[in-house]
């Protein structure tokens, strides 16, 4: 488990964030300069434990009136907080990717599958699963509470 | 099996005459989860048993152990979950799989790399890995920044959570194990300050499952107050042995053979013994 890290890529117009790492007690969210756009990519968030949910959940307080954040390649550990925990992303936040989790029992293996807005889903709860095949050619399950995983799609 | 131990009959919960309950026990099915925390936390009931949780009988005769013999289960808590018919010293280390000291409070990435190699050696499940990754998590924390520095009424969260508030006493390592059998992953957390207070734990819990999660989290200094939850909600049993100023044991166990959406619709089981 690494350590929580933040690359910031700053343009006129926009603020780029790349997150890597436990958002844990080590966790702060980087400082936001002005009210430009904002895109966080959080693929390599490794796990949110609660303290990460409480300094994610206040910075989302504090932020839902800014104009457009976007968040990309969401991870199943963020994914999973958004259904479990009701004000974990606010109405100012698009979704545009997230990973899905697929799981052949009996292989033994796991695919985390990056779902894309407009081609996998949209963003008013139509989603298209793909058959997600194991080495082996067999199908994999979802790893995931469909219901639970998805809602937040729906508006 | 103590001798006067009464066998559990299985009843609809409607049926269940609290006055008249059987033991302390009750077995029932389908229970929503705020109504287990409602009758283990204001009819005082300290086991809640469920036919569609996996391996009732099993659960049903920790449930019996933890009331006849609370010592085997606070020094043998693998042994009796697992249904080892004589718990020892012997059948307990046999089913470790982790057996982890605190030392230090950066012990806990070591300890979750542990954690992940065990996990990931009985199952490769992603959702199953994250869960207990989680759960091992939030009962590191609280028993580094909680149970040596808060009062038993537990109306205040421990220390901030940087690293440099919290010393552990030598002489009272919090300890974190695991073990599994063919359908449950368990893992466990002892300490020696017995300060946790389950009734405000449930309290808490219940609060989080009825209200708007992100306005009871506390902003505040210490901890976020959701931990437990967020340990019940992934778990499918939950095991609290507290004697107060002594001890906490806290134990989880995890279906992980089931898929991910029946592991998240399994009605929860929950254990309590409380010594004062």
């Amino acid at each position: 488990m690494e350590a929580f890290k933040c690359i910031t890529n700053e343009t006129e117009s926009e603020t780029f964030w790349k997150f890597s790492g436990a958002m844990n007690e080590n966790f702060q969210m980087p400082a936001l300069f002005g009210k430009k756009r904002l895109t966080i990519n959080l693929k390599d968030i490794q796990m949110i434990n609660s303290y990460g949910i409480k300094v994610w959940c206040k910075w989302v307080m504090q932020n839902k009136l800014l104009p457009k954040i976007t968040l990309e390649d969401c991870p199943f550990v963020f994914i999973k907080n958004i259904s479990a925990i009701k004000g974990f992303i606010s109405g100012n936040m698009t979704i545009v990717s997230f990973y899905v989790p697929f799981f052949n029992d009996d292989s033994q293996e796991r695919k985390d599958v990056l779902f894309k807005v407009e081609t996998d889903y949209t963003l008013d709860g139509f989603i298209k699963i793909p058959k997600v095949t194991d080495s082996k050619g067999a199908e994999m399950d979802l790893d995931v509470n469909k219901i639970a995983y998805f809602s937040f799609l729906k508006k | 099996m103590s001798k006067d131990f009464i066998p559990i009959k299985f009843k609809e919960l409607s049926e269940i005459e609290l006055d008249n309950h059987l033991g302390e026990v009750i077995f029932t099915d389908h229970a929503q989860t705020t109504t287990v925390l409602d009758y283990c936390l204001n009819k005082k009931i300290n086991h809640f048993v469920q036919k569609s949780n996996i391996l009732h009988n099993h659960e049903i005769s920790v449930s019996e152990s933890m009331n006849s013999d609370p010592d085997l289960f606070l020094n043998f808590p693998l042994s009796v979950i697992l249904g080892e018919k004589k718990p020892t010293q012997n059948s307990e280390n046999s089913l470790k799989e982790v057996s982890f000291e605190v030392e230090n409070v950066l012990d806990k990435i070591k300890l979750l790399s542990e954690i992940e190699t065990f996990v990931s050696g009985v199952t490769k499940s992603t959702s199953v890995l994250h869960d207990i990754l989680n759960s091992v998590d939030e009962l590191f924390t609280n028993a580094v920044y909680n149970a040596p520095y808060v009062s038993f009424d537990n109306e205040k969260s421990g220390i901030d959570r940087n690293f440099e508030n919290a010393v552990i006493d030598c002489n009272k390592k919090p300890y974190v194990f695991a073990g599994f059998d063919q359908e449950r992953i368990i893992i466990g957390c002892k300490d020696q300050y017995g300060t946790l207070n389950i009734e405000k734990l449930l309290s808490r819990i219940k609060n989080c499952y009825e209200s708007n999660i992100a306005r009871v989290i506390n902003y505040g200094t210490g901890g976020a107050g959701i931990g437990a939850y967020l340990i019940f909600e992934s778990s499918c049993s939950l095991y609290l042995n507290v004697s107060k100023g002594k001890h906490t044991l806290i134990c989880c166990s995890f279906a992980y053979k089931l898929n991910a959406t029946s592991r998240s619709q399994i009605p929860k089981n929950l254990h309590i013994y409380r010594s004062v």
